[in-house]
C-alpha cells in the first residue's frame, strides 16, 4: 500500500527525493558491484538516476517499488555494460564451501559473468522473487533461479589447495 | 515427499535469499537440522551474502545532490515531499518478501521525529514500565516485543511508548536533558548497510546517521532493536554499549 501511495506521488512529478533516499544507497553497491572501478560506477548509478524520472510514471501500482527498480536497473546495466543475453547456465553444488574472505570475494565476485553478477546483486539488494523478476526481464524463471545460484556457489566454493 | 541430499543442496541458494514456497522452506529446514554438512553450506551462503553486503558498502554513497545534479530531473525533484512514515515502515517491515526488501532508514526517521515530537497520535504517557507495558498489551503490541529497559543508569528517563505505526512493533521513549531518545522494536528489519559497525560481546551494534538523527540498531533472540536520538550516532553506540556490558 506505502508503495502504491508513492508511485502515485511519483506519477505526479513528487517523491522521486524519498525514492533516491530509500533505493539510492543499495543501488549504488550495486554499481560498485558490476562496475570495474568506482569512475564507471558513478557513470552506471548516473544513467539509473537520469532513467528514473522517466521510468517512473509508467509503474504499475500493483507491482513492489522493489521489484520496479529492479527491472530498471536491471535494463539499464545491460545496456550501458552490453550484457549478453541470457544462456543456459549450468550449476553444480560445490564439494567443499567456506565463507570467503574480503579478498577471495573481490576476486570472485569480478569471475562471475556479470549477467548472472547482477542477478545476484539484484537479489541481495532488493530482494525481488525470481518468478517477479522473470516476469518483468523476459528471463526464464529458471534461469534467473540459476544465475543467482551460480553466483552464489561460486562465492563459497572452497579453493584446492 | 522428502527431498534428497542432492535436492536439497540445490535449493539452498533460493532457501537463504528466502524464494522458496513454504512446503519447500520446511523441508530445506529439517534437511539442515539433521546434516550438519548441508548446515554449513547453507551458513557459508548467508555469511557470503552478508560478506558482500560488507564489501560493497560505501557510507559516500552519492546523496540527493547527485541525483537532483542530474540532466532530467524533472522540476519537482527539489520537493522534499515525505509520504507518511508509518505507511513506510508498513512497507519495509510487512511480511511479504517485496515489503521486506525495502531498506527502512528513512521510514524509522520519520518514526523518531514524530514520536518524538509532542503530541504524536496514540502516544502512552507513562513513566512507570510495568504500566506502560500492560497498556502497550493492551493497544495490540506483543508480548514479546515489550522491550522496556531501564535506563536510569544513562540518566535516561522514560516517558512513555506507543505501538509503532505498522502495529508490528513497539516504540518507546527516554528523555535526558530535554534529548528525546526512542527505541524501536520489531521482530525484523530488512537489512541496511551500516556506517559503523561495533561488536559488544556477541551483539553486533550497527550504527547510522541520517542527517541529526543516529540510529543504532542491534538484534536479540527475536527482536531487532533500534535506538535513535538528534545525536551523532557514536554517542548513541557508545550509551547502547555501556548498557549491554552493564548487563554481562
Amino acid at each position: 500500500m506505502a508503495d502504491a501511495r508513492l508511485i502515485q506521488a511519483l506519477r505526479r512529478g513528487e517523491g522521486l527525493d524519498r525514492l533516491w533516499q530509500d533505493w539510492g544507497p543499495p543501488t549504488w553497491s550495486i554499481c560498485l558491484g558490476m562496475a570495474p572501478d568506482r569512475a564507471r560506477a558513478r557513470e552506471l548509478l548516473a544513467d539509473i538516476a537520469r532513467s528514473l524520472p522517466l521510468a517512473v510514471p509508467g509503474w504499475s501500482l500493483d507491482a513492489s517499488i522493489c521489484c520496479q527498480m529492479s527491472k530498471l536497473v536491471w535494463q539499464r546495466i545491460s545496456i550501458r555494460l552490453e550484457l549478453p543475453a541470457p544462456a543456459s547456465i549450468e550449476i553444480e553444488a560445490p564439494a567443499r564451501t567456506a565463507t570467503p574472505t574480503s579478498d577471495q570475494l573481490r576476486r570472485r565476485l569480478a569471475a562471475c559473468p556479470p549477467e548472472h553478477r547482477v542477478i545476484y546483486l539484484l537479489d541481495l539488494y532488493y530482494r525481488c522473487p525470481s518468478a517477479i523478476l522473470a516476469e518483468l526481464s523476459g528471463w526464464g524463471e529458471e534461469q534467473v533461479r540459476a544465475a543467482r545460484a551460480a553466483v552464489a556457489w561460486s562465492l563459497v566454493a572452497e579453493e584446492a589447495s | 515427499m522428502s527431498l534428497d541430499r542432492q535436492a536439497v543442496s540445490q535449493l539452498l541458494p533460493c532457501f537463504v535469499c528466502g524464494d522458496l514456497p513454504p512446503d519447500l522452506i520446511e523441508q530445506v529446514q529439517r534437511a539442515l537440522e539433521a546434516d550438519p554438512e548441508l548446515a554449513a553450506q547453507a551458513r557459508a551462503l548467508r555469511e557470503a551474502e552478508a560478506a558482500c553486503r560488507e564489501l560493497l558498502a560505501d557510507p559516500d554513497a552519492p546523496g540527493r545532490s547527485f541525483f537532483s545534479a542530474s540532466p532530467l530531473a524533472p522540476q519537482g525533484f527539489g520537493r522534499a515531499l515525505l509520504v507518511a512514515a508509518s505507511a513506510v515502515l508498513l512497507a519495509a517491515l510487512g511480511a511479504s518478501l517485496h515489503a521486506a526488501a525495502q531498506p527502512p532508514l528513512g521510514g524509522l526517521v520519520e518514526v523518531h521525529l514524530q514520536t518524538s515530537g509532542s503530541g504524536a497520535l496514540g502516544f502512552i504517557a507513562q513513566e512507570d514500565p510495568a504500566r506502560l507495558a500492560a497498556s502497550l498489551r493492551q493497544a495490540g503490541v506483543p508480548t514479546d516485543l515489550l522491550m522496556i529497559a531501564d535506563l536510569r543508569a544513562e540518566g535516561l528517563r522514560l516517558v512513555g511508548g506507543q505501538p509503532a505505526p505498522s502495529g508490528l512493533g513497539a516504540l518507546i521513549l527516554y528523555e535526558k536533558d530535554g534529548v528525546h531518545y526512542l527505541c524501536q522494536v520489531y521482530r525484523a528489519l530488512p537489512a541496511m548497510p551500516p556506517r559503523e559497525l561495533q561488536q559488544v560481546g556477541a551483539t553486533t551494534l550497527r550504527s547510522y546517521q541520517h542527517g541529526s538523527v543516529g540510529l543504532v540498531r542491534f538484534e536479540g533472540p527475536g527482536v531487532v532493536c533500534v535506538f535513535s536520538a538528534a545525536l551523532p550516532a557514536e554517542e548513541i553506540a557508545a550509551l547502547v554499549a555501556r548498557r549491554l556490558r552493564a548487563l554481562g
